[in-house]
Parts: structure tokens; sequence; C-alpha cells
């Protein structure tokens, strides 16, 4: 049931290495959402085709314009999806910037994955 | 069995030997005068004992005449390079007393080319054939004694109160067993061979002359003091490689302490490098469960899983194996490596430090770049610090501008050089000589070690390492590391 609220559920996942990037997408897939995975920042930018996202998770640090870069950049375009962040690297001022910036959660890699899709469904 | 034809060629070959090792070392080792004069005066006696064999052949006047004159020559060439060896090698004694010694012997000696005398004899009256131990038998000259010819005496007298003089004043300067054992042997035989050959030619004794047995002696006094010259010198060159060895020790300590150091800079870094599998096996295993959950599972993509779950546990363990083998402690030892292998390990190694400091590493090895002779361990260290360096250099940048690039190319036959280049501020020209001075730093918490042990490091594998100013911005600095084929491990 839980599979059926979430199915349309549209997730962008920015993360540059790739096998956090196939388990976090396998995750949102095993948990019902339509994950869309994203190597870079920029490639995310652009992707002209990509659809209207319910909620944007951004690794903090990517190499070229990180997630923090990206999460001003939409902000000033006026973008209002949700933002979560991930990091590998729990850094106290990246997490400062990420909260000022409006974000709805700041997660670490290795922090449960429960925790993280919990966030997902409360912003969708 | 005639002795007699044994022993003296073995006294002369002893002589030749003994003159023949000090000529070879007095041409290159100090004391070279000494060493030489020694040598000449061996090679005197050699002559001596020579002659004195061919003396106990001659049975007639023909013969014995010139046979003579030559021994008369060689022992007076003898005692002027022993009176000059002492001189030399004692750096004392009487002038006065050393050149009485060959002028007084040079007056003696004119008597053997005076008509009608000899430098000894004044008449020879006949050849008698001696009977000796074990029954062999030689030939001894009879004859009158030239009474008027006191003058070879009088050099050997001069030589001997030069040698006691020249003793005593080394003894008293502390150079006392220099002096008793080269002064006292030279005294000791020379009194010995000079009675035995007065002895004979005033007719008390029929034996062969032993001069050259005497003399024998004193050249093994005297080799024996300037061998230990020599072994002083080994010990000092083994003393010298000990040093040399624990200096080796202290760098390989530094060399350790120092990539300690480095780590110590990755630490953050290194903990972003194993989060990223070992997030990466938590999602996969979460997804898992729900997976399973479903009805019915989807095989395939646990399958896939378990796939990914294990190549991130390699990844992770790789991590952890890259800084056990960094942190170990070990000597150089060069083994053919390839420079591909090694970029891409420091990559690994750097790429999380690079992607906190929002820095682009760029590495790319020129492709087919032959194997070098390097210890992979020590150049990682070399690399880690010339990359992170560079990161230092282009952290002031705006982000899109922080590039730090890593190549590998090869300059020429003989070598394949690794270039790290940042677009940072550059080096102040004056302070390119010196960046690789210990303790020379530019940044200010730096201790001026990292670019001091890469240069010791680079330079123990037969390489170099230089800095230079890129035409636009900052600095690129470079090392070359000896092909496998040119230079074997140093």
């Amino acid at each position: 049931m839980t599979k059926n609220r979430l199915s349309n559920v549209r997730v962008a996942i920015v993360e540059d290495d790739e096998s956090a990037r196939r388990s976090l997408a396998r995750l949102l897939r095993a948990a019902g959402m339509q994950p869309t995975a994203y190597a870079s920042a920029e490639d995310f930018r652009a992707d002209v085709r990509q659809p209207r996202f319910a909620c944007l998770l951004l690794d903090v640090q990517l190499l070229g314009m990180s997630g923090l870069d990206l999460q001003r950049q939409l902000a000033v375009e006026g973008v209002t999806t949700p933002v979560l962040f991930i990091t590998a690297h729990d850094d106290p001022q990246a997490r400062a910037q990420a909260m000022a910036g409006g974000c709805v959660g700041f997660f670490r890699k290795t922090d449960a994955g429960s925790e993280l899709l919990d966030a997902i469904r409360r912003v969708v | 069995m005639n002795w007699i034809t044994i022993a003296w060629p073995m006294v002369a070959s002893a002589c030749l030997t003994l003159g023949l090792i000090e000529l070879r070392i007095g041409l290159t080792q100090p004391p070279r005068a000494a060493r030489l004069l020694f040598a000449l005066s061996a090679f005197a006696v050699a002559g001596i004992s020579g002659l004195e064999l061919a003396l106990t052949r001659a049975d007639n006047l023909a013969d014995w005449w010139p046979l003579m004159r030559w021994l008369d020559i060689a022992v007076g060439l003898m005692m002027v390079s022993l009176t000059a060896f002492i001189w030399v090698y004692f750096g004392t004694g009487s002038k006065w007393l050393a050149l009485a010694v060959p002028g007084l012997y040079a007056v003696g000696l004119a008597f053997d080319y005076l008509p009608g005398s000899g430098m000894t004899y004044q008449q020879i009256t006949g050849f008698r054939t001696v009977e000796t131990f074990g029954g062999v038998t030689f030939n001894l000259a009879e004859g009158v004694p030239n009474p008027w010819n006191v003058f070879p005496y009088l050099a050997v007298l001069a030589l001997i109160v030069f040698v006691v003089d020249a003793s005593a004043r080394l003894w008293r300067r502390g150079g006392r067993w220099r002096a008793a054992v080269v002064g006292g042997s030279i005294v000791l035989f020379f009194l010995v061979g000079g009675g035995q050959a007065a002895l004979i030619e005033t007719g008390a004794v029929q034996m062969p002359y032993l001069i050259s047995w005497a003399y024998l002696v004193i050249l093994v006094a005297m080799a024996s003091e300037l061998h230990a010259d020599v072994l002083a010198a080994a010990q000092l060159a083994s003393r010298l490689q000990d040093s040399e060895m624990v200096l080796q020790q202290l760098r390989s300590q530094l060399a350790h302490a120092s990539r300690v150091s480095l780590m110590g800079q990755l630490a953050s870094a290194l903990a972003h490098e194993l989060n990223q599998p070992l997030g990466a096996i938590l999602r996969n295993a979460e997804a898992a469960e729900l997976f399973l959950a479903q009805d019915p599972p989807d095989l395939d993509e646990l399958r896939a899983i378990l796939l990914d779950i294990r190549q991130d546990d390699r990844r992770a363990s790789d991590v952890i194996e890259r800084l056990r083998t960094l942190l170990k402690r070990r000597s150089l030892a060069p083994c053919a490596l390839s420079v591909g292998d090694l970029l891409t390990t420091v990559a690994a190694l750097t790429r999380g430090d690079a992607a906190a400091r929002q820095t682009r590493l760029e590495i790319a090895a020129a492709p087919g770049l032959p194997l070098v002779m390097g210890d992979a361990v020590h150049l990682q260290q070399v690399l880690l610090n010339l990359v992170l360096n560079a990161m230092d250099a282009v952290g002031h940048l705006p982000a899109e501008r922080r590039q730090v690039r890593v190549g590998a190319q090869r300059p020429d036959e003989r070598a394949v050089e690794v270039s790290v280049s940042d677009g940072g501020h550059g080096i102040a020209p004056d302070q390119l000589g010196q960046l690789f001075e210990p303790f020379f730093t530019t940044k200010p918490h730096g201790m001026g070690i990292g670019l001091a042990i890469s240069r010791t490091i680079i330079e123990a594998h037969g390489g170099r390492i230089w800095a230079e100013n890129n035409g636009s911005d900052g600095a690129t600095f470079r090392f070359t590391l000896p092909l496998v084929e040119e230079s074997p491990a140093p």
C-alpha cells in the first residue's frame, strides 16, 4: 500500500560516486519511488527533459559544481522543490550552510536508509 | 737439495712483494713519499739478496768483481733510501747526519772504481769452497781487507746514529711505537747485518753474506707500520660506513614520520573514501530487505545487490590496505613499477580530499610509458606531498578555478617524468632554489620537511626533482625516474 502511495513520486539523485548513486536509486525503487540519477550537478542542469521532481537528493561534495552550489542556484531561480542532502563527510560548516539554504534533511551516507525514506515521505 | 739456492730467492721475492705492494699503494695513498722510498729500499734489498746468491757461486775474479761492485751499489742504494724513508716518515732527524750517509758511502764506493783497489778488499788472493749446514757447499773469496777504506763503516755508523737520534726525537714527540719498532729494528739489524759482513770480510767466519736477511726483518717492521696506516684508513672507512647507515636509518624514520603526518592531513578525506563504499553497502542491504518483503521477491535485483556489496567491500578494504602500506615503516626497496599505477593509487588516496576542497584533480599518464625503477610507497609519498601542496596552492581561488593536474610523460630515452601543476600564485623566483632545503617553508604552519624528504627519496632513486613557474599562472613540480633497463636498483 506504501508502494501505491509512492509509485508516482519522482526523486532526482545527484551523486558523483557511481556505487553510491546506484545503491541509493535501488533503495528508492525498492521503496516504490521513481528515482532519476545524475552523476553531476551539471548533468542535472543539462537534462532539459527532466520530469517534475517531488524532491531532490543532492550529494554535498561533487566534482565541479557542489550540491550546495546547486541548491543556491535553484533558490535564486525560484525553484521550490524540497532538497535533501547526503554526504560522506559530515562537515558542520556544510551542514549549517545547507540548513540556512532551507534544506529539509541532511544525512550522512552511513545513516539508516529508513530515516532518509521517512524524510522523503514527509515532503511529498 | 741446496737450501742456499732456495733461501736467498725467497728473501728476494719477499722483498719484491713488499716493495710492489707499497709501490702500488704509494702511487695513490699518502704517505706517498714514505711508501715510494720504502719500495725503493725493498727493491734494493731484493737486489742485494740476488747478488749474495750469485757471489756464493763465483769462483774466479772475472765473475766475482762485477758482482761485488753491484752489491756495493745496491747496499748504498738501500742505505740512502732507508735514511730518506726515516727522514720523511718520522718527520724529524738531523739533516747533517742524513746527508753524511750518502756522502760517506759515495767516497767509500769510489774505491771500487779506482785501479788496483776495491771498497772492501785491497786484493783477492783466491776462492775457497766451504761446506755448511746440510752438506751444502758455497764459494767464498779470500783477500786482504782494505785498511784505508773506513768510509762505508762511517756511513753505516752515521746511519745508525741518525736513526737513533730520529727515533729519540720521535719518541719524545709521542710516536713511541713507531720509534721503537721501525727505529729499533733498523739499528738492531744494521748492527747484525753489518757485523756479519765485517766478520766475513775479516775472515773470522766462513758463511755467505746475510745482509739481505737482516734487512728483510727491517723491511717487515717498516711495512707493518706503513700498513697500520692503511688499516687505520680502512677502519675509518668502516666507521664512516656505519655512521652513513645510521644517517640512512634516521632519514628513513623521518620519511616515515612525514608519511604519518601526510596521513593525518588525509585522514578526513580517507574517512570520506571509506564512507562511500560503507554507505553504498548499507543502502544495498536496506534495499535488499525491501525487495525480499515483496511477493515475489525480485531475484535479479537481489543478485545485482549482492554483486555490488561485494565490490564495495573490496573497495573499502583497498582503502584500508593503501593506508596500511603507507603507514608501515620500511626502507627503500625499488622494483619495476608502472607510473600509471602510481598515479592511480595517489588519485584514489587524494580523491576524497580533492572533493572536500572542491578541487578538480586531473590525472593523466601518457600511454605506453615504460616501467620505472622505484619503491611504490616512497614514490606515493612524494606524489601525495606534491598533490597536497598543489591543492593548498589553489585553495584560495574560486572553486571553478581550483584545478590540479598530474601527468606523466617521457621526456627522453632514459627516464619518465611525473609533473604536478597548479594554477595558484606560483613561486617567488628567489625561492625556487630553496624549496627543497630542509625547514624551508612558505606555509604559515608548514614544517618545511615534505619537499626535502621528497628530494631525498627521488635522488635515492637516481632521479631529479625540481620546480618551475608556469607561463601564465601557478607552478609545476617535476621529478624524473630512471627506466628499468637503464639503472638497476641503487
